[in-house]
């Protein structure tokens, strides 16, 4: 079962794609300026597959990210073409209420800078129900702690009664990451989105994260988004590949395929530019001098 | 914190100390005799003697300073030459009203203020953003003073629905005394609204910007969750920490707002003081306004530390 | 929404005469013409021109605004656009001697303890400490009354009170700027002392004073309009903005000019000066 060619999706049975993106443009104006950032991106992802967003910065990766979760940064002026249906629901045209409810309970998201992307002034364990909290009902500060204590036990904390009462800056890399992991994955949601879930961590601390990712995925049958410019990560964690370059797909397809038969010479130089081991001694940059990209 | 709070409080204590020494030398500001001024001209020697002995002008500084500062201590102030009362108890006789004036205008400002900032960040150069920037721009401009003229004008004298001047205790009552607090409550908090708005909204675009207001939308948070749970915290430092200077200063703001509305509190008490040049009552009001600012200070610090509480943590 | 200065993009060439831009600078021309005409004429109005503020003109008495009289008269028939200029003028000192002594001597002390350190700057610190905490509305007043009242003393008093808030922020500017790049290079070819201050320090300090300085010029000419308006300030006949507002005050209902006009002025003078502050904020990013 590969994400691609697409599938019409028709009844909602277990093959239906959890997320769907079709035709999506995302282009951001300035004064009479207008500039696509996410141009004509189409791919599906099915329930339980991974699928690896892979890209230089600034190939419009985040700016993919944040066009189908419809969330885009205060002032900037963004506007998405084309749709992007998570678990049915296509959430640019989602009116705000439908939108948040899908971002509640259907996806998870783990942030590239688990630091930054924890409130400095509120308790870890406060923060990690928001998904909770932030909803409809509102649950009793009870029930969300003792939601939270066992969110923290299920990613590896020791003491979570302890540590759910600390500050962000109180914990480790590591620990934060997997704050952040609890959070994501605290209403079992059938989307998981990882931007570059590592990239900020030391090398040792990002191997654990990586698994412990997997492990939630197991428990929940999540299917995995992961956005990543590390090559090397995506091959091996993940089913699909889809390679971007100035906001165009350049080239899609399963991982193994990908990787052994690369049509697009971006995707050799990509390729070419994981370091190895075994491999030749010259490392290649990825200069995208060939072949005619645009 | 104790080791971090106690040379906060040595240095405290010095400024507390250089400003009683400097009040016990109010009396030199005077051009010539303090006592032939105070008294006229028609006094006589003996008179005036025995006034120098009372302001403790016949003696050096030291004497005069140390006999004070001992005074102060066990609570003894001095005498108004006014009343004829102790100063201290004048002061705090006057402090109520002082004090629910301040806290009054504070919280007005603040329920002014905070949902006109927070709607400020979520959209961000938005109409309402706009619209509430060049307000609070322009009221930046109208001084108190101003701004009490005007209401006392519109509600007072044109729709007459306030009562534009005195005072009925709270205690007797409560219901006239917040008519009559109205105006005057207002009059100081629009002053501060206005600085306050600007620096709550400026914190709170930083904090919707950020990552983490980021990762709180992706949970699918509302806007009003996101602002008031998750972005006002963080945003507030500032706001507190002019608040505080404010409740510091809050006695020379006071002076203006309770003379015009003729509220019986500490400002009238120091313009009357300054009008009859009650050197007693001056100095002690001076020397009380400090404490204030001493005490609002420390209060704002541990205000600080609990909103970030990074600060008592230590930092990774 | 269009957010200019939010974009994550970079602004292009076109971006300095956007629509806002162009507004922005029609404020900042409108704010320093302002200023520019009030200060011609109040210094006209010192030299002589016009009416005489103090001339009591008992057969124009409480008259509306005129072409005779631009903002019209009071209870005793003086002549309110000639007292507001004069007033204008009686904040202008202030505003001028809070540049220059507040500003000026401020600055140097600031800048001093922040390349000085040591000893200076724990005693600028200090000093800065007492002057924060002494209520200075009250103590103005107190040595307006007690040393009697001059629009000099009354401006000496309050450029004194603004010394320590332009030291404390000069020196934490300075402490930022003397580890740059450009004055720790001086500092290695062996420049002087003063020559590191004049060449290097001062011009990167003196931009990042400017809003400040026009934050507390505004402060200045309110703290003289309160301090007329309680009654400390200059004595009654004198005109004074705050005095003028002060005396219309009892006549708002039938002889509303009285205090319409010297309010508005304080405030657009205020306004302009804070448009500028606003544009040097602006222009020191």
């Amino acid at each position: 079962m590969t994400a691609f060619p697409a599938t019409e999706s028709t009844a909602p049975d277990l093959s239906a794609p959890i997320l769907s993106v079709r035709e999506l443009t995302t282009t951001i104006h300035t004064r009479g300026d207008a500039r696509a950032v996410v141009e004509n991106v189409s791919f599906d992802l099915v329930r339980g597959r991974s699928l690896a967003v892979v890209g230089e910065s600034g190939a419009g990766k985040s700016m993919l990210i944040r066009s189908l979760l419809g969330v885009h940064a205060p002032g900037v002026d963004a506007r998405v073409r084309g749709s992007a249906r998570v678990m049915g629901v296509d959430m640019a045209t989602a009116d705000a209420f439908e939108r948040r409810r899908v971002l509640r309970e259907s996806i998870g998201m783990i942030h590239q800078d688990p630091l930054r992307s924890l409130n400095p002034t509120y308790r870890v364990g406060t923060q990690l129900t928001e998904s909770r909290a932030f909803g409809n009902q509102r649950p009793s500060r009870r029930s969300l702690h003792r939601r939270a204590i066992e969110a923290m036990a299920a990613v590896g904390f020791r003491d979570p009664v302890r540590e759910a009462r600390l500050l962000p800056h109180e914990l480790s890399g590591g620990q934060r990451q997997r704050i952040g992991i609890a959070a994501a994955t605290l209403n079992e949601p059938a989307l998981l989105i990882g931007d570059e879930p590592t990239t900020a961590l030391d090398v040792t601390v990002q191997k654990r994260v990586l698994d412990l990712i997997d492990e939630m995925r197991e428990r929940t049958g999540a299917a995995l988004l992961l956005v990543t410019h590390d090559l090397a990560v995506a091959a091996e964690r993940c089913d699909d590949l889809i390679v971007m370059r100035a906001g165009s797909v350049v080239e899609a397809g399963p991982t193994l395929q990908l990787l052994t038969a690369p049509e697009h010479p971006y995707t050799r130089a990509l390729i070419d530019a994981i370091p190895r081991l075994d491999g030749p001694r010259t490392r290649r940059l990825c200069t995208p001098t060939e072949g005619n990209l645009s | 914190m104790i080791r971090a709070g106690l040379p906060r409080l040595l240095r405290a204590i010095g400024v507390l100390l250089v400003i009683a020494a400097l009040t016990c030398q109010l009396a030199f500001l005077m051009p010539g005799d303090p006592a032939l001024i105070l008294l006229g001209p028609e006094s006589t020697d003996a008179q005036r003697a025995e006034l120098r002995h009372t302001l403790g002008l016949d003696r050096g500084f030291f004497p005069r300073f140390l006999d004070w500062m001992g005074g102060v201590l066990i609570g003894d102030w001095g005498t108004s030459f006014a009343s004829g009362r102790p100063v201290l108890g004048e002061i705090l006789e006057r402090l109520p009203v002082t004090v629910e004036l301040v806290l009054l205008s504070q919280l007005l400002a603040l329920a002014l203020i905070i949902p006109l900032a927070l709607g400020s960040a979520r959209r961000v150069n938005g109409v309402f953003d706009r619209v509430v920037s060049t307000a609070t721009f322009v009221a930046l401009a109208i001084p108190s003073f101003v701004v009490g003229v005007l209401l006392i004008f519109v509600f007072a004298v044109h729709l007459g629905w306030l009562p534009a001047t005195g005072y009925v205790p709270f205690s007797e009552h409560p219901l006239e005394n917040l008519r009559r607090m109205v105006l005057p409550a207002l009059t100081l908090g629009i002053a501060e609204a206005a600085v306050y708005t600007r620096a709550l909204r400026g914190a709170a675009i930083e904090a919707v910007r950020s990552q983490f207001a980021y990762a709180t939308m992706v949970r699918g948070a509302s806007d009003r969750a996101l602002l008031w749970r998750r972005i006002l915290r963080p945003s507030s430092p500032s706001l507190v920490a002019m608040l505080g200077i404010t409740v510091a200063t809050a006695l020379g703001g006071s002076l203006l707002v309770e003379q015009l509305f003729a509220l019986p509190g500490l400002g009238r008490l120091t313009v009357g003081a300054l009008g009859a040049r009650d050197l007693p009552v001056i100095q002690g009001v001076v020397f009380f306004a400090a404490i204030v600012v001493v005490v609002a200070g420390i209060i704002t610090d541990i205000a600080l530390a609990l909103i970030d509480r990074r600060s008592i943590r230590g930092r990774s | 929404m269009v957010a200019p200065e939010l974009t994550l993009a970079a602004p292009g060439p076109s971006g300095a005469r956007g629509p806002r831009a162009r507004f922005a600078h029609t404020g900042i021309v409108l704010a320093a013409g302002w200023l520019a005409l009030l200060t011609i004429s109040a210094l006209a109005a010192i030299a002589g021109a016009g009416a005489d503020p103090l001339a009591n003109d008992y057969e124009a008495i409480n008259e509306p605004p005129s072409l005779a009289h631009l903002f019209g008269t009071d209870s005793l028939g003086r002549d309110i656009f000639s007292r507001s200029m004069h007033g204008a003028a009686a904040s202008g000192l202030v505003a001028l001697l809070t540049v220059v002594l507040g500003g000026g001597v401020g600055i140097l002390i600031g800048v001093l303890a922040g390349l000085v350190r040591g000893a200076v700057e724990a005693f600028v610190g200090f000093v800065t400490d007492v002057t924060i905490a002494l209520p200075s509305l009250i103590i103005v007043s107190a040595v307006v009354t007690l040393a009697g009242p001059s629009i000099l003393t009354i401006g000496l008093i309050i450029s004194a009170f603004t010394i320590p808030l332009f030291a404390r922020l000069a020196r934490a500017v300075t402490l930022s700027i003397a580890t740059e790049n450009h004055v720790l290079v001086a500092r290695t070819l062996g420049a002087s002392g003063w020559r590191i201050l004049t060449r290097e320090v001062l011009p990167a300090v003196l931009p990042l004073m400017m809003p400040v300085l026009m934050t507390t010029v505004a402060g200045a000419i309110v703290a003289e309009g309160a301090l007329s308006f309680l009654g400390f300030g200059l004595r009654p006949p004198e005109p004074s903005w705050g005095a003028l507002i002060a005396q219309g005050r009892a006549e708002l209902s039938t002889a509303s000019w009285l205090t319409l006009f010297p309010a508005l002025m304080i405030c657009i003078t205020i306004l302009s000066v804070n448009v500028l502050g606003e544009h040097f904020r602006e222009a020191s990013r």
